[in-house]
């Protein structure tokens, strides 16, 4: 079973629903991670798929499954994700 | 963690035996093999003692070991080099799944007016024999095909593919980088012209490979300065490179039996505990082991992104590749999966084992998948 995301805002309204790889992520911190891992400001689209992974891998890969949690209660910074007002939101890992 | 290597089809670690034999050649001989004094002289001796091992391994003489910095070089030298000395023939026959090295000389020369014919291959990699002879006219200059496919481990019938071109009088360039070491390949025996081989693909140290010629006269150089490997190939030796290479390739050919067994036996076990693991699995490629590279394996998984699972193997110590390229910009199945139509829907995962690993982890390595795989 594949794992996908719900993310509310704070009316909880669904404002994502889907694969965790398809976040929108800032592309200043793509490049930024890219510079971390790779040592390549240009990073080719295998490459920034890799990066995208890893921010992804970071918010998700400890979240227990079918359990509502508060951007807020994440002790991971969040600023790369491409959301307004994320600290409001909370995050729900379904299968 | 401890991790599983299990893409040697990209590189393979250098053989300490390989290492110790270069060793001399990083410190005390250092000379330049040009120079005319004994640090030169000394050097560039054991270059040709080099050269005539690897020319005794493939039955021709020693003059058509030509050293170049790797495998792209030797095919763009291949390509290139009988393109310009033969001006009167302008078609180059190849097929849709070189590699890059190969694909991107025939590109370019296609710009510049030659005509290049790109044979199908049917759903296991194989070209059709009967389309090759009849592809053939008398302006074909070569045919250029990859012996053991990089991806998806098909074998070429290089023997027939042989006779075909001697009998219709057009030189045959092999791609041999995957396959080198696990397959004795008599240029003479075979009707092979032109060979490419890549150390590093056979625990030799990396930026150093042949073309291998049986007639340097089919060749001009492609790249110019001070006349050495007698002019087709300039600039100053790879000396370590060189003697390592040669190193290498003999203990691959002494090794060989063993090597390809203990590599057939991974795969099996691997196959078939897969399957029982995860049932969807598809293998591309040769079902049979005698049509595949001795210990590569290429995986289908239905649903998934390629690059996601690689991303989570990575994350568990499963160090592998997949069957996605960057083009334009845009992550898209490669060249081959898309000639044997695996592009779409699957995401496909390649395993070339080693000598490094054993039987024994192959239940920890269907393990992981199984458990990457359901939870991806």
């Amino acid at each position: 079973m594949k794992k996908f995301i719900i993310i509310y805002d704070a009316k909880h309204h669904i404002i994502y629903e889907g694969n965790p790889l398809n976040l929108p992520i800032k592309r200043h911190k793509i490049q930024e991670k890219s510079m971390e891992v790779f040592r390549d400001p240009d990073p080719c689209i295998i490459h920034q798929s890799y990066v995208i992974q890893s921010f992804v891998e970071l918010l998700i890969g400890d979240l227990p499954i079918d359990q509502e949690i508060s951007f807020k209660e994440l002790s991971i910074d969040t600023e790369w994700l491409d959301m307004k007002d994320i600290l409001s939101c909370s995050i729900k890992v379904k299968r | 963690m401890k991790y599983y290597y299990l893409d040697h089809a990209a590189t393979t670690p250098l053989d300490p035996r390989v290492l110790e034999h270069m060793m001399p050649y990083m410190n005390d001989l250092f000379g330049n093999p040009s120079s005319m004094h004994q640090k030169g002289i000394e050097v560039k001796r054991d270059i040709n003692i080099a050269r005539e091992s690897i020319a005794n391994l493939f039955d021709i003489e020693p003059d058509g070991v030509i050293f170049t910095s790797g495998g792209t070089e030797a095919t763009n030298l291949a390509i290139r080099g009988t393109a310009l000395m033969n001006k009167e023939k302008h078609t180059i026959i190849t097929t849709r799944i070189e590699h890059h090295a190969t694909l991107n000389t025939v590109h370019k020369l296609e710009k510049e007016g030659y005509k290049i014919v790109y044979l199908n291959v049917d759903h296991e990699g194989f070209i059709d024999l009967v389309e090759l002879e009849k592809t053939i006219t008398n302006d074909t200059l070569m045919l250029s095909i990859i012996l053991g496919n990089n991806e998806i481990g098909t074998l070429q019938n290089i023997e027939m593919i042989g006779k075909i071109c001697q009998r219709n009088n057009i030189l045959l360039h092999v791609d041999a980088v995957q396959m080198v070491q696990y397959k004795k390949l008599s240029m003479r025996d075979l009707s092979i012209d032109l060979l490419t081989l890549s150390a590093h693909k056979f625990y030799g140290p990396k930026g150093i490979g042949a073309l291998l010629v049986k007639n340097r006269s089919i060749l001009e150089p492609i790249i110019y300065g001070g006349h050495q490997e007698k002019g087709l190939r300039s600039g100053t030796e790879n000396v370590y490179g060189i003697v390592g290479m040669a190193k290498a390739l003999l203990l691959a050919h002494q090794e060989r039996k063993v090597r390809v067994t203990h590599l057939q036996k991974l795969t099996q076990t691997l196959m078939t505990q897969m399957k029982q693991a995860i049932p969807d699995v598809v293998y591309n490629g040769p079902k049979e082991d005698s049509y595949r590279i001795p210990g590569l394996l290429s995986l289908s998984f239905p649903d998934v992104d390629g690059q996601a699972l690689l991303f989570s193997l990575n994350q568990r110590g499963i160090y592998v590749s997949t069957g996605s390229a960057c083009q334009a910009n845009e992550a898209t199945s490669s060249h081959v999966l898309r000639a044997i139509h695996m592009d779409r829907g699957y995401g496909t995962i390649r395993i070339s084992f080693g000598q490094d690993n054993n039987v024994d982890d192959i239940d920890d390595i269907v393990a992981i998948f199984k458990s990457v795989y359901e939870d991806i």
